[in-house]
């Protein structure tokens, strides 16, 4: 196996091992199942998946800086580190770890949100719905990157409470900037609020595809620096 | 050694890469850790072991040997071989460091620091949780030739370990010499004993030829 598969690997045994694996998974299966046992209209199904994802990304984000936080902390890096793993294929591996899982819990969410809109016959279209799912996954990976950013700076708890913050703030911030698809700022977390709004608007798969690139791009930067401030860190 | 405390531990941390530190250094031939093959070269232990607690000793090792590159027939032979060296014996090695013990995981950790066979062993006031003539006995390290760089606040505990001994104070190294000079100039293997023989040279040292690598050792 790589280096890098067997840090992923690590990095995916500590999240399960430490119960943070199953938290994650089951916020995102909590948000799915908050919306298909309890029936309610289009407009509500959609508006409580978002605010259940909403809350399932700021926790990722959390779990992330957590978990940086306490490999930087307890020598755990630092023993990686001395075994030569590089500091980039740390922030990388745990990453691709946490975003996989929550990308799983999303996915999840989304076939048990699309599940209780089936009896609906003015549920958003099956593409429009997925461009919106996959928007809310590339904003849970900007989160992530950005609690990996918080990990590398910050001590385990400030760290958390800093990216979930951060998660939460500018998700509700691509609410507050209104859903009208024409005017819409491509803000990462834009796509919670589309798909919290696609039942009252027109929705198209555009203004959540540019929001996904911005998180993209946002989550891109962000791990470039994290990459560099681990660099600079005491291990 | 240091004064203040802290200072030589410090020191053998930014020789690992664990530290940042301005300046330039060069161990075992290479000039930096993320240089290849630095992992299997130099090695790093301190007072904590850095491994994950659900890890039992073999996987530990095991997965030290994966990460260096090493095959799997390879990283086998070399964990039996290190788990017998620290005296960690097979029910131990298959037991969780959590349930093991703070003692269990300091042998692993040497276990893990010497499954790459390098030349420079870094340590910093390792294996405190093991009796005295065991911890001695473990790092006198069979085979080949290695330096040891070991930053210890109690350097009576590191009799039959040193070759040299250096003492680090207000950034700079004002002491190094073979351990016989202590003797020579009526001193104990103790910290009065070596800032005795640091303040009677009366000035700072000639540095040594090589850097700090070469205070301790090799043995």
């Amino acid at each position: 196996m790589s280096q890098a598969g067997s840090v992923i690997g690590l990095a995916v045994r500590e999240l399960w091992i430490s119960f943070r694996l199953l938290g994650l998974l089951v916020l995102g299966v909590g948000a799915g199942a908050g919306v298909a046992l309890f029936p309610a209209s289009v407009a509500d199904t959609l508006e409580r998946l978002a605010l259940g994802l909403a809350v399932a990304v700021a926790a990722a984000a959390a779990v992330a800086a957590w978990s940086v936080a306490a490999e930087r902390t307890s020598g755990r890096a630092g023993w990686l580190v001395g075994r030569s793993v590089g500091r980039g294929t740390l922030v990388a591996a745990w990453f691709l770890a946490v975003t996989a899982v929550a990308v799983a819990g999303i996915a999840i969410a989304a076939g048990l949100g699309w599940l209780a809109l089936a009896a609906y016959p003015t549920r958003p279209d099956p593409v429009t719905y997925l461009a919106l799912v996959a928007g809310v996954s590339a904003w849970a990976a900007a989160a992530i990157a950005a609690g990996i950013l918080a990990g590398t700076l910050l001590p385990r708890l400030a760290a958390a409470v800093v990216a979930a913050g951060l998660a939460a703030s500018i998700g509700l911030l691509g609410w507050l900037t209104g859903i009208d698809p024409a005017t819409t700022v491509p803000l990462p977390g834009i796509s919670l609020a589309l798909l919290a709004g696609a039942a009252d608007h027109p929705v198209i798969v555009g203004p959540a595809v540019r929001g996904a690139g911005v998180a993209l791009a946002a989550a891109a930067a962000l791990l470039i620096v994290a990459r560099a401030a681990l660099e600079r860190a005491d291990l | 050694m240091s004064d203040p405390p802290g200072a030589a531990s410090l020191l053998v941390r930014a020789l690992a890469g664990l530290a940042r530190a301005r300046g330039r250094m060069r161990l075992a031939g290479l000039a930096d850790p993320s240089a290849d093959g630095w992992g299997r070269r130099v090695a790093y232990l301190g007072p904590e072991p850095g491994i994950r607690s659900w890890m039992t000793p073999r996987e530990a090792l095991l997965v030290a040997g994966d990460l260096l590159g090493l095959s799997h027939a390879e990283a086998a032979r070399r964990t039996d071989r290190a788990l017998a060296w620290v005296g960690i014996e097979d029910d131990a090695a298959h037991r969780t460091l959590r349930r093991g013990g703070t003692a269990l995981a300091q042998r692993t950790g040497l276990a893990a620091a010497l499954i790459g066979d390098p030349e420079v062993l870094l340590l910093d006031d390792p294996l405190r949780a093991v009796d005295a003539a065991e911890r001695t006995r473990m790092l006198r390290l069979p085979g080949r030739r290695r330096t040891l760089v070991l930053a210890s606040r109690r350097p009576t505990a590191e009799a039959g370990l040193a070759d040299h001994v250096a003492l680090i104070r207000g950034g700079r190294i004002a002491l190094f010499a073979p351990v016989a000079d202590l003797a020579a100039a009526g001193h104990e293997l103790s910290m009065a004993g070596i800032v005795a023989l640091a303040d009677g040279q009366g000035r700072d040292p000639e540095p040594p030829p090589v850097a700090v690598a070469g205070a301790v050792g090799p043995r």
